[in-house]
């Protein structure tokens, strides 16, 4: 007895062994080192030596669809060139802390998403490619096809990476409370867009509580409400950025040396968008500082009337099939914008950084990934892709994409009404914004005035603040 | 030398090191090296990729002056265990006792309290959110059916933690299995004993029951401090840590340092302090444990 | 006395029934919703039966999810990390508790430090590691550490079991000329075996949840386990509800299944063996 329990014991010992070995043993080809060895192995057979790109990214199963056919299609039309599309799942710090891993021990990408404010920490340290120092080297591209503003600086002169799309914010609305309300649809034109009176008029128009009453209306039960008006998220600041911004004020002040919220009209701005709760109960209260309720689903349901986001929710909108539109922000004293996405970034530790080049080109290139910007997830960085010709490829006649989406969101790059968020412009920013959002928040739960909030923003993100990336982040400064 | 000779000679301590040794291993490569690591990192300004710069204790100084967040941090998580622990135990211990008595379908009813612990924490996580959603959540649609007075759970600062710790109990499987083997190791002589000295259930639970159940509420309370320390998916997934930081636990916070701002080094500093903490309250539940915990053979560690 | 019974009894079911319906309701939302079109999931008030019932969650979301082979290699890192769990843990804790050999407190303390250290820290020091010796995108970083010891934990646990066994049993079998193993498997492994069934619950749904080690160990999709490919429903910019509500109920149902079947004999195991005495 004793003696075939230990047969069973070693033969279990032997079965792990083995199969993990054999993992191990079978597939070392794709294990992630993409960036060393690999090659070598690769050439063995063929005339040429294939070169092997790890390419990592994360996304849902949407994205992670289209990615996979966009590489697919690359690698048929590169034949010296395989690229390994590692699709990374997280709900978001998760991709950082694998990449963290794979980097510290040197089995990173050659290419990949990144988190942009660990990039920013990983591109002083040198480990990414500077854009332009590639786009120099290349004689068929230069930084003048990009859109304005989409360059992520570290250093003076230098970039570790393009926005992987580009994401204005606008009104997006459902159609039919419109109609139904016998309420204007919101402006598609720039010179239109509502002060902000009139966009909170507009919004009392469409909130109705359980028996029909609008927020004007005597009976009106704030505790009951069936449709709001609007859904604003608060807690973001890249839209509060738009609105300081239309306001006339920013985050720090003009040399950067600290913030700017004091300000009349900084303030003026917090307490508009707190009586839009509070006040005119025309905006749910923000339940969830992260995704819920999803904007989307409400619009399409009815339960707003519009619905403040950016361009990717289209693909969402495109899905739930019902009848949107897209007008302008409301403003305070002009129209502004915003351009903001994640980067992407080439491993400065990759030994084939032209294949590496050749497949960031690919990327940004509606070209081979027309599904990723036709089905309204991402915006083409490339300036040639906004004209008529191109234009007609993503940007019209489909699901996704409305009439109102050329006037209100494509050619707010153009008209000078967009300009780069603070992810882009403000150092720091991700430490500034995860201080001082908490801290908002007592003001959109309606626990803090206004002058309580901003102090407590100064006394704990006031030494945070680190001022500008450096300045040049336009391409068209590149190029002076 | 005399050690050495003690264990070529004793033939239990050589059996005792033998069979100990996948443990000692194990322990010395997954947590005695990366501990070590971590100390190191700890004292070092390191974003995990570049190379680390020493600078002494300035991490440990900056958390415990400047940084108002990490202080917050470590409050907020005291918060939640001083709610959460007790809880944990007081209700899986009930429901244990319920399912130790000699009920139909006992099977069936361990499994159904069971279940609740296999689900992924993520998924977990998302249904809390949707039912405890202020506006559109069947807990607040249930409440105003029955006119009572309706509550932001989730995403008010009063709130949070205490929902938190609601939640938490459903996921208390692993509490209660611990309870329930323990149980399962009450002889039934012993009631029987009690039942022939005229004692009543009352009197059965508290000279037997608790008395004997003190090693798993010892372990389970071990246990439930130290999870406290590691919380971290619940807040990760449903509040990033607000409202206004009233959920940002200890480990979120580390997490935010290592893998948003890229401070490696200040995070394996939070992480030692930690260690630190929950090492001590370790030793002192221990220290305790010889006032109240009872253990039939007497030989205890 | 015998009617007393009956009805506490009755409030006994009473109450388990009650606290069943209310402690099974998230799962009854996680079905519900994994029926439910992406829209009414979020209507108000709630919808408690989906209404169009449709299947697309699964069908579609299950696309993109190569779940049987998830579901295999699963099953295949939990069986290694459970045979190892449970065999490593028990002998190791045997030796934390019922031997005596010098250092015994000391190491023992020593590994019950390891649970207090945030896995956060250890995480990128342990894949630097594993790189060196080639372990990256292969099972053995998940597996190894079961045959270790299986985690502090464990041996915790199982050592507070051990204790309580009387020492008598050692004593009388050392007198009958039983080697130390052979006092490990015949006579204290029957003994624990309510603590076993224990430790092999939770290392089961440890490792079947588990997301971070294999997140950060498995790089080809053919490797990935359950809990990863729930996690590829959450995108950069949207998550896809209810496909993920479908995963995680095809995720969990098989499990439940085994559970509720196993969950019999397991009960049966412990009564049967029960300490007596």
């Amino acid at each position: 007895m004793k003696g075939k329990k230990w047969v069973a014991a070693l033969l279990a010992i032997c079965l792990l062994m083995g199969a993990a070995f054999g993992c191990s043993n079978g597939e070392t080809a794709s294990v992630p080192s993409g960036s060393e060895g690999s090659s070598e192995e690769g050439g063995s057979g063929e005339t040429g030596e294939t070169v092997h790109l790890l390419y990592t990214y994360w996304g849902s199963s949407f994205e992670k669809e289209a990615q996979a056919q966009a590489i697919e299609a690359f690698n048929e039309a590169n034949p010296g060139i395989e690229v390994e599309a590692l699709h990374i799942p997280s709900s978001g710090s998760e991709y950082t802390a694998k990449l963290t891993a794979m980097t510290a021990s040197g089995t990173n990408p050659d290419i990949g998403y990144m988190d942009v404010s660990t990039a920013f920490v990983w591109a002083q340290e040198g480990q990414f490619w500077d854009i332009f120092e590639l786009i120099d080297q290349d004689p068929d591209w230069s930084a003048d096809r990009y859109v304005d503003d989409i360059f992520y600086m570290y250093d003076e002169g230098k970039s570790f990476g393009t926005t992987s799309s580009i994401n204005p914010r606008a009104i997006f609305y459902n159609t039919e409370c419109f109609t139904e309300a016998g309420v204007e649809l919101p402006p598609t034109d720039l010179e239109d867009s509502w002060t902000w009176d009139e966009f909170v008029e507009v919004a009392k128009q469409l909130t109705f509580d359980a028996n029909g009453n609008t927020p004007d209306s005597p009976d009106f039960d704030p505790t009951n409400i069936t449709q709001y008006g609007v859904y604003l998220n608060p807690d973001d600041l890249i839209v509060l950025g738009i609105l300081w911004d239309s306001n006339g004020t920013d985050l720090l002040t003009e040399d950067g040396s600290e913030l700017a919220l004091s300000s009349p009209e900084a303030k003026e701005v917090l307490q508009e968008v707190h009586d839009l709760i509070y006040v005119h109960h025309v905006c749910p209260i923000p339940n969830d500082f992260s995704q819920m309720p999803d904007g989307t689903t409400w619009l399409a349901n009815k339960q707003c009337a519009m619905f403040i986001s950016g361009q990717w929710i289209l693909l969402d909108l495109a899905k739930l099939g019902f009848d949107y539109g897209i007008g302008q922000l409301p403003m305070f004293d002009e129209p502004r914008n915003v351009k903001d996405a994640g980067v992407r970034v080439i491993f400065k530790n990759t030994e084939h950084p032209e294949e590496a080049w050749e497949l960031y080109k690919y990327l940004a290139n509606p070209e081979g990934a027309m599904a990723l910007y036709a089905d309204g997830l991402w915006m083409p960085t490339l300036r040639e892709w906004y004209d008529d010709e191109h234009f007609a490829q993503w940007g019209e006649n489909n699901a996704a994409h409305p009439e109102s989406y050329k006037p209100v969101i494509a050619d707010s790059l153009f008209n000078g009404s967009a300009t780069p968020s603070y992810t882009l412009r403000i150092a720091n920013y991700a430490e500034l914004n995860n201080t001082i959002r908490p801290v908002l928040q007592q003001l959109w739960l309606d626990s803090a005035s206004v002058d309580d909030v901003v102090d407590q923003v100064y006394s704990q993100a006031g030494s945070l603040v680190q001022g500008y990336n450096p300045d040049n982040y336009h391409a068209s400064h590149y190029r002076e | 030398m005399k050690t050495i000779q003690v264990f070529l000679k004793s033939k239990e301590a050589r059996a005792g090191l033998l069979f100990a040794l996948p443990a000692i291993l194990g322990f010395a490569i997954f947590t005695l090296g990366p501990m070590i690591a971590s100390a190191f990192f700890s004292l070092t300004e390191y974003n995990g990729v570049g190379s680390p710069d020493f600078i002494g204790f300035e991490n440990y100084q900056v958390l415990f002056t400047t940084d108002p967040a990490f202080k917050n941090s470590l409050l907020v998580t005291l918060q939640y265990i001083v709610m959460s622990v007790p809880l944990n135990i007081v209700v899986s211990f009930l429901i244990a006792f319920l399912l130790s008595q000699n009920i139909r379908c006992r099977g069936f009813f361990r499994a159904a309290y069971y279940m609740p612990t296999i689900v992924p924490l993520v998924a977990t996580s998302i249904v809390w959110k949707w039912l405890l959603d202020p506006q559109v959540g069947i807990a607040n649609y249930l409440l105003r059916l029955l006119g009572l007075p309706v509550s932001r759970f989730l995403f008010d600062e009063a709130t949070v933690l205490p929902s938190m710790a609601v939640m938490g109990i459903w996921q208390t499987g692993t509490t209660m299995l611990v309870f329930l083997a323990g149980f399962q190791g009450i002889s039934r002589e012993l009631y029987e004993a009690v039942e022939v000295d005229g004692g009543g259930a009352l009197r059965k639970f508290r000279s037997i029951t608790v008395p004997l159940m003190t090693p798993s509420i010892f372990f389970n309370l071990v246990i439930g401090l130290i999870n406290g320390f590691q919380t971290f998916t619940q807040a990760y997934i449903i509040t990033s840590g607000g409202p206004n930081n009233k959920s940002n636990f200890v480990i979120l916070q580390l997490y935010k340092e290592a893998f948003t701002y890229g401070r490696m080094g200040r995070a394996c500093a939070i992480a030692w302090i930690i260690f630190l903490i929950v090492v001590a309250l370790t030793i002192l539940n221990f220290r305790l444990s010889n006032k109240w915990v009872y253990y039939e053979s007497g030989d205890r560690g | 006395m015998r009617k007393q019974k009956i009805v506490s009894h009755g409030i006994l079911y009473f109450i388990a029934v009650l606290c069943l319906v209310v402690w099974m309701f998230p799962f009854y939302w996680i079905l519900r919703t994994s029926f439910m079109e992406y829209r009414q999931i979020q209507a108000y008030p709630p919808a408690w039966f989906p209404s169009p019932f449709i299947v697309t969650n699964y069908t579609q979301g299950l696309q993109y999810f190569d779940f049987p082979r998830y579901y295999m290699n699963t099953i295949f890192v939990v069986g290694v990390c459970l045979m190892g769990t449970l065999f490593t843990s028990t002998l190791c804790s045997y030796a934390f508790s019922r031997l005596r050999w010098p250092g015994r407190e000391k190491i023992f303390s020593l590994i019950l430090t390891s649970m207090m250290l945030p896995t956060a820290v250890t995480l990128i020091p342990t894949f630097i590691g594993w790189t060196a010796v080639g372990g990256v995108n292969t099972y053995l970083p998940l597996t190894v550490p079961s045959w270790l010891g299986g985690g502090a934990f464990f041996i915790f646990l199982l050592r507070q079991f051990y204790l309580t066994i009387p020492r008598e049993y050692d004593e009388a079998a050392l007198v009958d000329g039983a080697g130390y193993f052979t006092i490990y498997w015949k006579i204290m492994l029957p003994m624990i075996k309510p603590a076993l069934i224990s430790v092999g619950m939770f290392c089961f749904v440890n490792n079947w949840n588990d997301f971070m080690n294999p997140l950060v160990y498995l790089s080809d999709d053919s490797k990935f386990t359950i809990s990863l490919g729930l996690r590829s429903f959450m995108g950069m910019y949207n998550t896809e509800w209810g496909y993920m509500m479908a995963a995680t109920a095809t995720a969990v149902i098989p499990v439940l299944t085994v559970f509720l079947i196993g969950q019999k004999y397991i009960v049966e195991g412990v009564v049967m063996t029960g300490l007596k005495g």
